[in-house]
Formats: structure tokens, sequence, C-alpha cells
């Protein structure tokens, strides 16, 4: 039997287990420090035996279900504002989806008229792509002959009339002209206004015939 | 009470029953704040952090597995708040007034002088020790609770309440709380 035995035996009997050992029994009586030991030992247990545990105050566990329950409460209302908050995005979301697939599905308002716009500005290129024919170029030419004689016709109506207003008729007396020196102006006047009408007309007639020369050599070389 | 009841308790507490929340505060009050009172050697701040434990216990009640019994469970929240408290407060620890933790009639001799003196040599053990102890022989944890309240192996935590009660074997010796009279007397 030796000391170092002591210590498990120690342990042993703190851990609760009663020690029948005659050879330790007989080490103690022969070894001061291990008896020490053993004495110290059984002095802790009666100690441990007689600590009292330590009392809550009486309030404690009031104030703990208080705040336990406030901190519940807190947590309830965090819950339901992210849930509040999650449902509004999602709702918005929803909205923004909706209507982004309404305005892609059918046109209305506006995109309607955008669309027809957008239809609109491409009819020049479908035309530009599909060349007219010989007797649609030939209708052409005389839609627009027409309507540059009736300008001219107009237009030389007007100026006729204009001049016509300002020469004095054969019944009238006679005037000096010497003493009438301004009226002569008006006659000037017509004048230059019967050659701007005939300008007029003469560039009409030009353009559409150059407008017809113009289309008829294509028609020509295709055939 | 056994674990059905406990089991029966918290899923009380989970439905917001509020009468339930402050039985299981009452059932499990005592032990939280002895273990920290014990840990901390500071009555108020044993208080505090016995608090802040059942606001654990209670946003975590959730994560409590029904097989495992609840008491296990409870106090190892505690034992890690303790320890966080322990790191926060980087100061030494305060002695606790152990005569108003007496329950009932006077101390028998020098009962009140060795209590005093178990006491402080429990309180200037280190943590882990100290841990170990006041669970095994105040709280009456067998040694798998410990180890795994403790998150160690069972030999870690033989070894750390052996060194813990020779600590305290010679700070009593020291101390003088040995008479004579049983040093002379040995028994086991």
């Amino acid at each position: 039997m030796n000391c170092r035995l002591t210590d498990e035996f120690l342990q042993q009997s703190l851990d609760g287990t009663p020690i029948e050992s005659p050879e330790w029994l007989a080490h103690l009586h022969h070894c001061a420090d291990c008896r020490a030991l053993a004495s110290t030992a059984r002095r802790l247990q009666d100690g441990l035996r007689l600590l009292p545990s330590p009392l809550p105050p009486p309030d404690l566990s009031q104030r703990i279900v208080q705040r336990v329950l406030l901190d519940r409460h807190r947590a309830l209302r965090r819950t339901r504002r992210r849930w509040a908050v999650s449902l509004t995005l999602a709702a918005g979301l929803l909205v923004a989806l909706s209507l982004r697939l309404d305005w892609r599905g059918s046109p209305t308002g506006t995109n309607q008229r955008l669309t027809q716009h957008l239809l609109t500005d491409s009819s020049p290129m479908q035309k530009e792509k599909s060349a007219p024919t010989l007797r649609e170029s030939a209708a052409q030419l005389g839609e627009v002959f027409t309507e540059l004689s009736n300008e001219t016709a107009q237009e030389t109506v007007g100026q006729t009339r204009r001049w016509v207003s300002n020469v004095p008729s054969p019944d009238m007396p006679k005037i000096d002209l010497t003493a009438m020196q301004p009226p002569t102006r008006p006659l000037r006047e017509a004048g230059e206004g019967v050659s701007e009408g005939l300008e007029v007309v003469t560039t009409s007639a030009r353009r559409a015939v150059d407008l017809f020369l113009r289309e008829l050599p294509m028609e020509t070389n295709t055939d | 009470m056994n674990s059905d009841d406990d089991a029966i308790l918290v899923r009380r507490c989970l439905r917001g029953d509020d009468e339930a929340v402050r039985q299981l505060v009452n059932r499990f009050q005592g032990e939280v704040f002895g273990l920290c009172v014990r840990l901390l050697n500071h009555r108020h701040d044993a208080e505090d952090v016995t608090q802040e434990v059942f606001l654990r216990i209670f946003r975590g009640l959730r994560s409590w597995d029904s097989r495992r019994p609840l008491r296990p469970w409870i106090m190892s929240i505690a034992v890690n708040r303790c320890r966080t408290w322990l790191s926060q407060r980087g100061r030494r620890p305060e002695l606790v007034d152990y005569l108003q933790d007496t329950v009932a009639g006077p101390p028998v001799d020098d009962s009140g002088e060795l209590i005093e003196e178990i006491q402080k040599a429990v309180a200037e053990l280190r943590l882990e020790y100290r841990t170990a102890f006041v669970l095994y022989h105040e709280q009456g944890q067998p040694y798998e609770e410990i180890a795994r309240l403790m998150g160690r192996p069972v030999g870690t935590i033989k070894t750390w309440l052996h060194r813990a009660r020779m600590e305290i074997l010679e700070r009593l010796r020291r101390r003088g709380m040995v008479p004579e009279t049983m040093k002379s007397e040995p028994e086991a």
C-alpha cells in the first residue's frame, strides 16, 4: 500500500462510494499526510452537505416571467411586421408582373397608336422594295399632269384677272398718259405677273416631263 | 417531475400559454440561479444572467429535442451563459455573502466557517473545474451528463473534478479546517 492509492480511494469516497479497504485503513495509521488528507476530505463532505443552496430573490420569478412575455410579444410583433412587409412586396410584385403581361398581351391606347405609327413608318420601306409597274407609273404620271394642269390653269386665270382689272376699257374717256404716269405701273406689274405665271407653268411642265422620262427607261430596260 | 411533464409544459409554452411559461420558470429558476451564483460568485450578476438564461431558453425552445431530458439542456444554456458573462466581465469575481444563502438555523460550531472556506475555495477554482465541481456536488449531475453539457469527454470531466477536489482539500488544510483530533482518527 502506498500514498498514491490514497488519492484514488479519496476520489471514490467523494463520489459517494464507501471505502472498505483494510489495507488502506492500515496505511492511514502509519501515514500522517494521508491521514490528514482523508480527514480533510471528510470535512469537505460534511461541508458540502451543509452547503446551502443559493435562494433566488422572491421577485426574481416574476421579473423573469415579465421579461420573457415581453420578449415573446416583441418577437410576435416583429414576425407580424415581417409578414406584412413580405406580403406587401409580394403583392407589389404581382401587380407589376400583371401590368407588364397586360401591356405585352393586348396593346391599348398609346401603345396601339405607337404600333400603328410604326407600321406606317415601315410602309415606305415596303414600297421601295416593291417596284411599281408601267401601268401604275403611267397612272401616277397622268395624275401629276392633271394636278399640274389644274394648278397652272388656276394661276393663269388669277394672273389674267389681275391684268384685266388694270387694263382700261375702250369706252372709257381717253386719258392723257403723260399726265397719268402712275397708272402705267400696274401694267408693268401685270406683265411681270403673267411672266411669273408662265414660269410656274413651264417649271411644272418640265418637272412632269422629267418624271415621265425617269420612269420610262427603267420599264424599257426591265422588259 | 418526469420528462413527459416537461414535454407537455414545453408544448404549452410553444402554443403561447403564459401560465405554462410561469410554471416552467418556477420549475427551473432555483437550479439555474444556484448554478449562476456558484459560477459567477455574484448574486446580482446571477440574477441578471438567470433572466438572460430564461430568455434564451424560451427563444430556443423549438430547438429542444423532446426525446432528451429538458433539465440538462437548460443547465447547459446556463453554463454557457455564465461562461460568456465571465469572459465579458473582465474583472475578478466578487465573493458572495454566503450567509444570506443560509436557509435556516444557526451554524453549529465551526460549520459556518467551514462552509465559507469551501465557498471561497470553490470560487477560486478555474472556471472549468468550478463548473464540473458545482454540477457534480451541488446540482447532482452524473459524469456523463456533465460531459455532454460541457462538450467534453467523461475522462476530462473526471480529471477536472479530481483536480478541483484536490485544490479545495489543499486550501481547507492550509486554512486549518481539519482538527487535530480528526487527523489522529483516520476513517474512510
